[in-house]
């Protein structure tokens, strides 16, 4: 098993050099001179040639980007265009929110997915209503299904906050209150897509003889199903997971948004609409390395729970 | 004489699917001594396995009819087909065992095997993970698997399909049932182990006492285990009687055929061909009338075997059989 | 073509989109630009669903807003494929090394965070319609090339292939005369759900503030100025937002029920 790990890490390895070079050199290509960003259009050629030469952006593209990754490595990422501040102190907070967005968007969405359409009798009661939801659940976009539940939920029934953040200074119980319509926002695409993955692959696995043979054995009807059927059934889940993190860091920057949460998302669109470059392709650049060690943290997952992989 | 162990009486099993109800078992009676092996042979699709099934209260059928009638272990005797699931649980894996035919897919993938026994055992004797899995050592070690302390921890795709056959009876085994029905435990394994199987059952059986329903397609594979054997044919029985006798005098036209498309060494002599039963086996839901044997028997008679189902006559001691000819039809030969 | 419930729910919803683009016009009861006096007005008989902060009649801005959608998601979805299908067609049927590399750069792309992409390159190119389309078709097209590939590799080897092949047909031929011929089911299915994901995705970035620039009603942008007066008036956030959703369920149910 080990040796398949380390492949993979080290598979990954050049896939993080290649995105991140592909997303400096367009990004910095599209910019044009960043000279010019700073000191506004109507600046002297002189004035520009100067702040070329201080930041060394008259330095071929492959160069700039090599010490940017030497800088970033070292955890530098250059200064705010904005505020001159460090782009790391101002990234670094918003890192974890978003983290925890993510990581209970995901887990409650797995969670309630297999629970749901593993229960005997939920597969029965829940099936046709499952199917449903799953459609619904899979098209209305982020945003709407949030502005709907704040609607709902806070404007209307006053039971919950309109942001989703409060700081664990708070409570934890005031803390989580503010999360839970962001993370039911951010989960329920998932739990759409894993709802229908789940569900076919539970039927196919049903259907096999191990699961008679259990039943054979005097095991009853919701142990066969949790214990035999569910760890069978879940695998595709988990690959799925990987997969899926890419779209993920996209709902989450529509989902901060929505709720004002200051998260690495929301980050982001401000850096936009404020021109700050460094900010951006900082931003740009964790999401893009964050979803390949995902995706690889995802691969590594699967490969230790199925034990036909894991030891073969 | 002895209490039958298991009494089965008119046992029917109707499926249904879309637009109709099948008749899969058509009021099958049986009975079962302890200790005692009884072939239920069969070509696929005859019911065979479902019998099985429903003995177990395991078949997917949309109506079940008749008794099944059990002796415990505790002396009291029980209508299975009474007992709610709740209650069969107590009597799945202990009372009464059953193994399947793919030993890989009867397994699950993702345990290893030490669980799958210590499931089966804590299920029925609990006790603590260290003393089922003394017990899952034990058995293993009797059923003559080697290193049995590395197959415990082993997973089902890491051993071989005897072993993996050897596992499954392991756990069938593992609470001492008085009955395990064997489902063509044999049929997906090669020529040697298959041998191997069987003599392993053989010993067990001697060794606990346990009666067996043999399942098979196969009249040869349980000529050295089978005391007694049944026919089926379309869901009926067909023919009872004791296992050498059947085999060297069946009396019903289909034993006939399905013997006579066996090779056998001493049966078959150089320049004779093997005689496939013509025709196929009738679909449930289009019955033939009266016979369902009669399109594809020699001996088959219009207005006679076409008219009336025959009954289940008796022929001999211990000898049942359903055909309307079979007192002209006797000995092997004639024509 | 079976009448399947999922469909025919689909076409309904799109066509309702269409009409709304194609005949805004006629439909609208008003100018979607003209704003009045008459702000934040709630849903009332002359003003189904309000007016905006500008005096917009939002029911005519909502209408009107199926153009800009409409038009991205068919060009965007239309970029995807016109790159997505040749790649993934050839790399299908020439198999070997040629594959081999297609499927690493595809695999490459489609892990890739999507929305964010197109965010941040729309951010330096600036939100034009074309730059739009181009954008989201850019970010597409490697999804559309991997299930490209994987009908090309499941026909290639049928007795019709090999048929063509022994008669001797060039590539180029057998592909353009038999496989893309018989991949143009799911292609077209796959086409739907494209416009559905472009639409979904270009309502996401206008949300954010990367859409049409006003005053063209944009219904992502429209969600997003609405969200302020939620408490006053919610049809100008929901309306929108409703019709997003509408729009893409309807090409989605499309795309989803040819399997």
């Amino acid at each position: 098993m080990l040796t398949i790990v380390i492949r993979r890490m080290l598979l990954a390895i050049p896939t993080m050099i290649a995105l991140t070079a592909l997303l400096f050199f367009s990004l910095t290509a599209l910019l044009g001179s960043p000279a010019a960003i700073m000191l506004g259009q109507d600046a002297s050629t002189d004035a520009i040639a100067a702040i070329n030469k201080r930041y060394g952006f008259d330095r071929p593209l492959y160069v700039q980007y090599l010490d940017w990754i030497a800088s970033a490595v070292r955890g530098d990422f250059g200064r705010s265009y904005v505020t001159q501040q460090s782009v790391v102190s101002a990234v670094l907070p918003s890192i974890a929110v978003s983290l925890e967005l993510a990581v209970l968007a995901m887990l409650m969405a797995a969670v309630t997915a297999v629970v749901t359409n593993t229960l005997p009798a939920g597969r029965r009661i829940v099936g046709p209503f499952v199917v449903g939801a799953n459609l619904v659940a899979i098209t209305v976009p982020n945003f709407m299904l949030g502005i709907s539940l704040i609607f709902f939920f806070s404007v209307g029934l006053g039971w919950l906050p309109t942001t989703g953040w409060a700081p664990w200074s708070e409570g934890a119980l005031v803390h989580l209150k503010h999360l839970i319509l962001p993370v039911l926002t951010l989960s329920a695409y998932y739990f759409g897509v894993f709802s229908i993955i789940y569900r076919a692959e539970y039927r196919d696995v049903e259907k096999r003889l191990f699961i008679q043979a259990a039943r054979a054995k005097g095991i009853s009807r919701s142990r066969v199903a949790f214990r035999h059927a569910l760890p069978n059934a879940i695998l595709p889940v988990i690959t799925v997971i990987g997969l899926s993190m890419g779209q993920l860091a996209g709902g989450a920057v529509v989902t901060e948004t929505v709720f004002s949460m200051p998260g690495i998302g929301r980050l982001l669109v401000a850096s936009i609409g404020s021109h700050d470059f460094p900010v951006m392709l900082a931003i740009a650049m964790i999401i893009v390395v964050g979803v390949v060690v995902m995706n690889l943290l995802a691969d590594i997952a699967y490969t230790i729970v199925n034990p036909l992989i894991r030891i073969g | 004489m002895m209490a039958s162990l298991l009494e089965v009486r008119d046992l029917s099993v109707h499926y249904a699917d879309r637009t109709r109800s099948l008749l899969a078992v058509n009021s099958v009676s049986f009975d079962l001594a302890p200790g005692e092996t009884v072939a239920l042979v069969g070509e696929s699709g005859c019911g065979k396995s479902t019998i099985g099934l429903a003995i177990m209260g395991l078949a997917t059928a949309k109506r079940i009819e008749g008794t099944v009638t059990l002796a415990f272990k505790n002396g009291e005797r029980r209508n299975l087909a009474d007992l709610s699931d709740r209650a069969m649980q107590d009597v799945r894996g202990n009372e009464v065992a059953m193994i399947f035919q793919e030993p890989m897919s009867s397994l699950n993938p993702v345990h290893t095997i030490g669980w799958q026994i210590r499931e089966a055992i804590t299920q029925h004797q609990g006790g603590s993970r260290a003393s089922a899995d003394g017990a899952a050592l034990n058995l293993l070690s009797q059923l003559g698997i080697p290193d049995a302390e590395r197959c415990l921890h082993a997973y089902p795709h890491q051993l071989s399909g005897g072993m993996r056959q050897r596992v499954m009876i392991a756990i069938a085994l593992s609470c001492r049932p008085s009955l395990l029905i064997a489902d063509e435990p044999t049929t997906a394994l090669d020529v040697t182990v298959q041998a191997q199987i069987l003599e392993l059952l053989k010993r067990l059986q001697a060794e606990t006492g346990m009666a067996i329903l043999f399942i098979t397609h196969n009249f040869g594979v349980v000529a050295e285990i089978a005391q007694r054997t049944m026919v089926m044919y379309a869901g009926q029985i067909v023919e009872t009687g004791d296992y050498g006798e059947v085999f060297h005098s069946p009396r019903m036209p289909y034993t006939r055929a399905l013997l006579d498309s066996l090779p056998h060494l001493g049966r078959v002599t150089a320049g004779t061909r093997l005689a496939a039963i013509p025709g196929q086996v009738p679909n449930p839901a289009a019955l033939p009338s009266g016979c369902a044997f009669h399109p594809r028997c020699r001996y088959f008679v219009e207005n006679l075997c076409d008219s009336r189902c025959p009954p289940l006559e008796q022929s001999a001691n211990h000898r049942v059989v359903r055909c309307l000819r079979w007192k002209e039809i006797l000995a092997p030969g004639q024509p | 073509m079976l009448i399947r419930p999922r469909r025919i729910l689909g076409f309904a919803l799109v066509a309702c989109a269409l009409l709304c683009a194609l005949l805004a016009n006629i439909i609208a009861p008003y100018d979607p630009l003209r704003s009045s006096i008459d702000l934040l007005s709630p849903s009332t008989a002359s003003h189904l669903f309000g007016t905006d902060e500008l005096g917009r009649d939002a029911l005519s801005r909502v209408i009107f807003g199926a153009r800009t959608s409409l038009l991205i998601g068919f060009g965007a979805a239309l970029v995807a494929m016109v790159i997505g299908a040749p790649v993934g067609l050839v790399a299908g049927y020439a198999g070997g090394r040629l594959d081999v590399v297609a499927v690493m750069i595809i695999d490459l792309f489609v892990s890739l965070p999507g929305l964010v992409l197109a965010l941040v390159i729309t951010a330096m190119v600036g939100p034009s319609l074309l730059n739009l389309t181009l954008v989201l078709g850019l970010v597409m097209w490697p999804g559309v090339a991997r299930l490209i590939r994987g009908q090309v590799l499941a026909i290639r080897e049928n007795s019709f292939v090999e048929a063509a092949r022994a008669a001797g047909g060039t590539p180029a031929w057998i592909i353009g005369q038999h496989i893309w011929p018989n991949t143009m089911r799911v292609t077209a299915a796959q086409f739907s759900v494209s416009v559905s994901l472009a639409i979904f995705t270009s309502s996401s970035l206008s949300f954010l503030g990367l859409g049409i620039p006003p005053p063209v009603p944009d219904w992502g942008g429209m969600v997003r100025s609405g969200y302020d007066f939620l408490a006053v008036n919610p049809l100008l956030s929901l309306g929108p937002g409703a019709a997003v959703t509408i729009t893409v369920l309807g090409f989605y149910l499309i795309g989803s029920s040819v399997e």
